[in-house]
C-alpha cells in the first residue's frame, strides 16, 4: 500500500471541497491516521482473491422503451435554489 | 400502557377491534412528546395534522392500517423535507416523490408521521453529526443513542414513537437498537428497494424496521420486501411471509458464536449479557457451536476504504445546483460547488469524503479501493464457510454499552473501531439483526440496555426472525422502558 503523505489541498480540489487552514490541520493529521489503519490490509495476502463490487447481483433494470410523463418540470425547478422561466439558474460559464 | 408505548400487533387488534381509532394513537404520540424531554424523542420534526387527515381515510383492513411510522431523514417522503440532517438539504429540498417503502407502507395503510434525527448523511455512530437537532439517549440523557438511526432508535426506545424506519450502512440500524433497547433489522442487501433513500455507500446502505418486538420488525419488513423496477440493485426473488413461523421452535437449530466476537475490546458486562443470552438459546433447544470469522479484524479497514469511496462518489449531487441551499454570490461555478459544500457538509462529511476521494485518486485505487475489494470477498466466504455448519451466528452488537455524549468526537478513528461486529454483515450483504438481551449499569439506577446481534445467510430473514421471536418469548428484556 501507499505511505505517501496525503495532499489534503489537492484532495480537496478533486472533492470539490473549500477547506478553512484549520479544516485542512485537523483533517490532514485525522485523515493520516485512518489510512494508517487501513494500512491493514496489506497484512493480508489478496494477490489471487478476486474483487467483490456488491454483496448482491445487479441486475439490468428495462422496461419498454414507449414515452411517459416525466416528474414535471414545476417538480424538478421547484427545489433549485435559483431558477427563472422554468429553468434552473447558474452563474455564467461561458466568458 | 398508553397507546405510544405499544406494538404495533397490539395496536392492530384493537383497531380492528374498533376499541380505538388511528387518531386516537396519533395523538397519544402528541401527548408522549410534549411530555418527554426534547432530547430524547428523536424527531427533527412533526406533522400531526397531516397524519390526522391521512388517519381519517385509513383502511383499518390493510396489514398495517393505520399505524404510524417514524421516518429517518434520509428517505423522502412527498412533500416533506428530507434534510439528512444536513445544513446543505434542510429548509432547501422537498421530496417530490416516495421512496419504494413509503410508497410500499402507505399502500399497506401505515401513516408516515415525523422526521426523525440521524447523523448527517448516515455518517456516524452517536447521532452527534447531526447540524440540525440534537438527540440524546432516553435511558441515559449524558450518552448518545448510537448512529446512525438515532433518532428513530431513540423515539421507538422513548416510546415516542411506536415503530421507525431506519438505514443501515455499517451498523446504523443494529447499533441504535442496541444502545436504545429496541428491535432493529437490516435486512439482506437488496431485499428492501433504496429508490428513495438518499444513498450514502450504494454497495452496502439497506432500508429496515426499528421497532419494540420482533413480531412487528416481521410485520413491516412483510410490508417492505420486494424488487422494485426503480432499483437495479433489489432482489428479484420471492418474498415470504415473514409473520409464518414466528411461533417455531429451535429444537436442532444451530447457532454459531463466532471467538473473534468475543476478544479484546469487549465490555465484561456486555459480554456477560450476550454470554447469559446464548445459554438461554441453548436451553430452548438450540445447539451451539463454535465458528470463526478469521477476517473479523480487517472489517473496519476494509469498510472504511469502501464506504468512503462510495460515499464520495454518491456526495458529488450536492454541488448547490439543483436543490438544497446554495452558498450565496459565488464568483464562478466552481466557487458555486466548492463554497456551498464548505459551508453545507459538517465536519464528518467532509471527513469522509477527503479519505474517499483519497482512495480513489490517481495512483491509489489500485492500493486502496482494489485491495478493500478484494477483502470484501473474504468476508463473503468467511460467512459461506460459517453458514455450512450453523443456521444464524450470534454475538454481541457493540463492544459496550451506549457512549458518553462528546466522547469520541475528538477522535475518528475510535469511534470507527466501534462498528466493528455489525460491519461484516453488511460487507457480506446478509442479514442481521439486535434485539435487546440485558441491561449494564455504569451508574447506579441507569441500567443500559446491551444488544445481541443475530446474522442469518443472505435471504434467510425467516430464521433470523424465528430465532429472535423465540428468545423474545423467553425473557422480557423488550419489554422494559426508560425511567420505568
Amino acid at each position: 500500500m501507499a505511505n505517501d503523505r496525503i495532499d489534503i489541498h489537492h484532495t480537496a480540489k478533486l472533492a470539490r471541497l473549500e477547506l478553512t487552514d484549520d479544516e485542512v490541520q485537523l483533517f490532514e493529521s485525522q485523515l493520516e491516521k485512518v489510512v494508517g489503519y487501513v494500512e491493514k490490509l496489506s497484512e493480508l495476502d489478496l494477490s489471487d482473491v478476486p474483487p467483490t463490487d456488491h454483496a448482491g447481483t445487479v441486475h439490468t433494470a428495462l422496461r419498454e422503451d414507449e414515452p411517459r410523463p416525466g416528474m414535471g418540470t414545476e417538480a424538478v425547478v421547484q427545489n433549485a435554489p435559483q431558477s427563472a422561466r422554468d429553468q434552473i439558474v447558474v452563474p455564467r460559464v461561458i466568458e | 400502557m398508553s397507546l405510544a408505548a405499544s406494538t404495533i400487533t397490539d395496536l392492530r387488534a384493537k383497531l380492528v377491534e374498533g376499541t380505538i381509532t388511528p387518531a386516537d394513537i396519533i395523538n397519544d404520540i402528541r401527548k408522549a412528546n410534549e411530555a418527554a424531554d426534547p432530547r430524547v424523542t428523536g424527531y427533527l420534526s412533526l406533522d400531526y395534522d397531516a397524519a390526522l387527515a391521512e388517519a381519517e381515510n385509513a383502511d383499518l383492513s390493510l396489514p398495517l392500517g393505520g399505524i404510524p411510522i417514524a421516518i429517518k431523514d434520509n428517505i423522502n417522503v412527498k412533500g416533506q423535507g428530507c434534510g439528512c440532517a444536513s445544513k446543505l438539504l434542510t429548509g432547501g429540498y422537498t421530496s417530490p416523490y416516495d421512496a419504494t417503502v413509503i410508497a410500499k407502507l402507505r399502500a399497506a395503510g401505515a401513516i408516515p408521521l415525523g422526521r426523525t434525527n440521524m447523523d448527517e448523511f448516515a455518517m456516524g455512530s452517536t447521532t452527534e453529526n447531526s447540524a440540525t437537532g440534537e438527540t440524546r439517549n432516553p435511558w441515559d440523557i449524558d450518552r448518545v443513542p448510537g448512529g446512525s438511526s438515532g433518532g428513530s432508535g431513540a423515539a421507538v426506545g422513548a416510546r415516542t414513537a411506536v415503530a421507525a424506519l431506519g438505514s443501515d450502512t455499517g451498523g446504523s440500524i443494529r447499533q441504535p437498537a442496541a444502545f436504545n433497547g429496541i428491535v432493529g433489522l437490516k435486512p439482506s442487501y437488496g431485499r428492501v428497494s433504496r429508490y428513495g433513500l438518499v444513498a450514502f455507500a450504494s454497495s452496502l446502505d439497506q432500508i429496515g424496521p426499528m421497532t419494540r418486538s420482533v413480531e412487528d420488525a416481521a410485520l413491516m419488513l412483510n410490508v417492505m420486501a420486494g424488487s422494485d423496477i426503480q432499483d437495479s440493485t433489489s432482489a428479484q426473488i420471492d418474498v415470504p411471509d415473514y409473520t409464518a413461523g414466528l411461533d417455531g421452535d429451535l429444537n436442532g437449530l444451530r447457532v454459531g458464536v463466532p471467538k473473534e466476537f468475543f476478544g479484546e475490546g469487549l465490555d465484561a458486562d456486555v459480554k456477560a449479557s450476550v454470554d447469559a443470552a446464548i445459554a438461554k438459546l441453548e436451553e430452548l433447544g438450540a445447539e451451539i457451536v463454535e465458528v470463526s470469522l478469521p477476517h473479523t479484524e480487517y472489517a473496519v479497514a476494509t469498510y472504511y476504504i469502501i464506504a468512503t469511496a462510495e460515499a464520495s462518489a454518491n456526495l458529488a449531487r450536492f454541488d448547490g445546483v439543483r436543490y438544497g441551499n446554495r452558498a450565496e454570490d459565488p464568483a464562478d461555478l466552481l466557487q458555486l460547488y466548492t463554497r456551498t459544500r464548505e459551508l453545507g457538509f459538517g465536519e464528518e462529511v467532509k471527513r469522509r469524503i477527503l479519505l474517499g476521494t483519497y482512495v480513489l485518486s490517481s495512483g491509489y485505487y489500485d492500493a486502496y479501493y482494489l485491495q478493500a475489494q478484494k477483502a470484501r470477498t473474504l468476508f463473503r466466504r468467511d460467512f459461506e464457510a460459517a453458514f455450512e455448519k450453523v443456521d444464524v451466528i450470534v454475538g454481541p452488537t457493540s463492544p459496550g454499552p451506549a457512549f458518553e455524549a462528546g466522547s469520541l468526537t475528538a477522535d475518528p478513528l475510535q469511534m470507527y473501531l466501534a462498528d466493528i461486529y455489525t460491519i461484516s454483515a453488511n460487507l457480506a450483504g446478509i442479514p442481521a439483526m439486535s434485539q435487546p438481551c440485558g441491561f449494564v449499569e455504569r451508574e447506579a439506577g441507569k441500567p443500559l440496555p446491551v444488544g445481541l446481534q443475530l446474522m442469518a445467510k443472505p435471504f434467510d430473514e425467516q430464521t433470523l426472525l424465528k430465532v429472535g421471536a423465540a428468545y423474545e418469548r423467553a425473557t422480557d428484556w423488550h419489554t422494559r422502558a426508560p425511567g420505568a
